[in-house]
């Protein structure tokens, strides 16, 4: 077992500074010296000449004085000073520099032996013009929430070709899905363990294992360029982050990766360097576009923005909403048939008129119920005399294991109760979730207690024996639809640690698209039948809870929302596909 | 004809602008029939020249407004009722245009198969994201006709109505 650093703030709740232009400006007077690197760089552009000609953007004329000098014209403009740095992959030649006294850079792929050329043109201080014009395309407003964001590199990707005098070749590099569905795990030479995955072909995860201890995974919109069948160029931006750029040619030939990372740390210091990793291959699932298409004209690559789009509200606000304004389940009239629960199953209506008293033990909640009809319920701490009535629905994800939710007490911070119960064994799982995080109070915080329950012909349940975490779930990817539709509402769901899992939507020709992560948590019923939770952190705050049952490939599940439109629980229920499964087991280190 | 109206149709196509795609097309003298003439006189053959010119630039002007008309995609973030998202030409029906007397009006017909799209329902994340990328709950191509009039202001031809009816889809045709 590898040492691990843990973070107190993951990824999403590091307050990076909204730094002003001068500001980064300043910070990046450091990459004058260019990049850093901990492996020797190339020399072989040492005293040579490199005009590289892109379609409809840059020409860039290079003379190369030593391997860190070289001179650059822009357009034929006046030549400038760099420092640069270089690795080489086979016949790929990496180059990476800023242009000195701007805010501006290159990071170039060339293919010594073809002649073509990629030309990532990279830019700080570039957001704000960006949004500003969107919004005036959009006719809105623009909206700078999380501030101007000028520490987010921005990048034009210019596909070309070397100009030796000579014809111009027709081919170029292009976007591709060739890379979707792949996990790899780099040990780069800065000692940087990080798994990286491939399951769209505009996003990508990565784990950060050695700077974050591989909590979570965090996602962040990502360019594919496909150079031939075995090397190709990967590029993210690690937007509503640190806005860190990074590039890496991939060679699944040698399993290398040559890459550069350029940004700005979340202490504002400038990260530039070159670096080399070794790497292996975690896993392939599925991916899902029709035969033949390669995803060379992927569209867009959008980017998702949650933290930017995610409404704070006040204490008081909150409070009103949970008060005043909750809603289960449509108050009794059903719910989620437009969204999320449109393959919901039956309710049950097996325990009407009967009884149900869960204890989770010393610590967690010990509730008793009557369920009045299949919509409506009485419930109570056990111990207390007055009965409270609430919206519910039940549901049974597999055999004789039932699966139900409703709101409790009207109070601030108001809270839901869900209840997976085993008539097999007499174990029961309370899910109880509370609106209100330390970062946000129209967040949801999920706690689980593990116990038993009696009600009318259950058994007598086990002295010790409870349900608990698994991480047998940990790599499975699998499609959700949630509708009729192709794709419509169908998302991937990536389980990608012990505390975390990523969700993927599908674009309508079936690639994966955006992508976003949060926490999650997995319990195991049964072999087989899991409840898995998640909280959709600086995104839109929801709880969602399921009983996936993978003999079904179907679950059962609800989602607890609070936001401007109130307090909601409403039910979830899909169908699923197996994509395929990574296998992390040996880079998470412990188990769950 | 056993029809129905989409009544969607025109107002998601004019949410986007469809109406006003007329701009920057340039300016063209009036249209008028051609008055039989035995004899005319070269005065005569020379606005009867004109008036042709006149009436192919008319056309050519409001064939532009046509292909942009089915070629603008719907926004479907800002929907909530069925929309038509795309249009294809369907050749199977010559399409139909008259250019008023006066030079300023015209009407006509576009035979097509509209992607009618049921736009996604619901605020969760993974809807809201899915509509960012454009997704809709569903999607299907049907065979319609597009009864348009045109009218030109300030030398400009602009979209002033546009009505879709849905045509029976004919026994063995596919669309889309």
């Amino acid at each position: 077992m590898p040492k691990r650093t843990y973070r107190s703030l993951q990824m999403h709740r590091i307050p990076y500074t909204d730094l002003s232009e001068s500001q980064v400006t300043q910070a990046l007077r450091a990459g004058a010296a260019g990049p850093a690197s901990q492996s020797p760089v190339s020399n072989v552009l040492s005293g040579t000449r490199l005009k590289i000609v892109t379609d409809g953007g840059p020409v860039l004329a290079y003379t190369f004085g030593t391997a860190k000098d070289l001179e650059l014209s822009e357009n034929g403009g006046k030549p400038i000073k760099a420092a640069y740095g270089a690795l080489e992959d086979r016949s790929l030649l990496l180059i990476s520099h800023l242009v000195p006294g701007t805010q501006r850079g290159y990071q170039l792929v060339v293919d010594q032996h073809t002649g073509l050329a990629t030309v990532f043109e990279v830019s700080f201080n570039g957001y704000a013009a960006l949004e500003i014009a969107a919004a005036a395309e959009a006719k809105r407003e623009p909206q700078f929430k999380n501030g101007r964001r000028n520490r987010e590199v921005q990048r034009k990707v210019w596909f070309g070709y070397v100009d030796r005098g000579g014809l111009v070749p027709t081919a170029r590099h292009t976007y591709t899905n060739r890379l979707e569905g792949k996990g790899l795990y780099w040990k780069q030479d800065t000692d940087i363990e990080i798994l990286e995955f491939y399951v769209s072909v505009t996003f990508s995860n990565f784990i950060e294992l050695s700077r974050f201890g591989g909590e979570m995974t965090v996602c962040a919109p990502t360019d594919y360029l496909m150079v031939n069948d075995h090397q190709f160029i990967y590029s993210r931006i690690e937007c509503e982050f640190s806005g860190t750029f990074t590039l890496q040619l991939i060679n699944l030939f040698d399993m290398t990766q040559k890459g550069v990372r350029l940004g700005l740390t979340e202490q504002d210091v400038l990260e530039y360097y070159l670096y080399t990793g070794q790497g292996s291959v975690t896993g392939q699932i599925a991916s899902f576009e029709a035969f033949g298409n390669n995803g060379e004209t992927r569209g867009p690559r959008r980017v998702y923005r949650p933290l930017e789009t995610f409404e704070v509200m006040t204490d008081a606000e909150v409070k009103e909403q949970v008060l005043n304004h909750a809603h289960a389940f449509g108050d009794g009239q059903g719910s989620g048939a437009a969204g999320m629960g449109g393959y919901k199953s039956e309710v049950v209506t097996r325990f009407v008129g009967k009884g149900l008293s869960v204890n989770t033990g010393n610590d967690g909640p010990a509730l008793e119920y009557t369920f009045t009809d299949e919509r409506h319920l009485k419930w109570r701490y056990a111990g207390q005399a007055n009965w409270r009535d609430a919206f519910y629905e039940m549901y049974e994800p597999d055999d004789e294991l039932y699966f139900f939710a409703h709101l409790l007490d009207a109070e601030f911070p108001r809270s839901c109760a869900m209840v997976a119960f085993d008539m097999k064994n007499g174990l029961a799982t309370v899910v109880k979730g509370t609106t209100g995080t330390p970062f946000r109070n129209n967040e949801t915080t999920p706690h689980y207690d593990f116990g038993t329950f009696k009600a009318e012909g259950s058994p007598t349940p086990p002295t010790y024996l409870r349900h608990g975490w698994t991480d047998e779930m940990v790599g499975e990817c699998v499609t959700w639809n949630y509708q009729r539709g192709n794709p419509g509402l169908t998302s991937m769901h990536f389980y990608a640690t012990p505390s975390t899992y990523s969700w993927i939507i599908f674009q309508p020709d079936g690639s994966g698209g955006m992508q976003w992560s949060s926490p999650g948590w997995y319990s195991k019923l049964r072999d087989g039948v899991y409840l898995m939770a998640w909280v959709e952190e600086a995104c839109n705050g929801t709880l969602g809870v399921i009983c996936f049952n993978q003999r079904l490939m179907h679950d059962a599940g609800f989602g607890f929302h609070v936001g401007r439109n109130g307090l909601s629980l409403s039910v979830i229920g899909a169908r699923a596909r197996h994509a395929g499964k990574f296998d992390l087991k040996p880079y998470l280190g412990l188990k769950a | 004809m056993n029809a129905s109206k989409n009544p969607n149709s025109r107002r998601a196509f004019l949410a986007q602008g469809g109406a006003m795609l007329g701009a920057g097309v340039a300016a063209t003298a009036g249209a008028a029939t051609l008055a039989a003439d035995a004899t005319p006189s070269r005065a005569d053959e020379l606005r009867q020249l004109r008036r042709e010119l006149a009436a192919a630039q008319d056309r050519e002007a409001i064939r532009h407004l046509q292909r942009a008309l089915l070629s603008t995609p719907a926004d479907p973030q800002s929907l909530s009722q069925p929309f038509h998202r795309a249009y294809r030409p369907d050749t199977r029906q010559p399409d139909t245009l008259t250019l008023a007397d006066n030079g300023h009006q015209a009407t006509g017909a576009l035979y097509v198969s509209a992607e009618v799209c049921t736009p996604l329902q619901g605020d969760s994340t993974i809807a809201t994201m899915a509509r960012l990328q454009g997704n809709v709950a569903d999607s299907r191509w049907e065979a319609g006709r597009l009864d348009v009039t045109y009218l030109k202001t300030t030398g400009v031809w602009r979209i002033a109505t546009l009505a879709y009816t849905r045509l029976p889809t004919q026994a063995g045709s596919q669309h889309g």
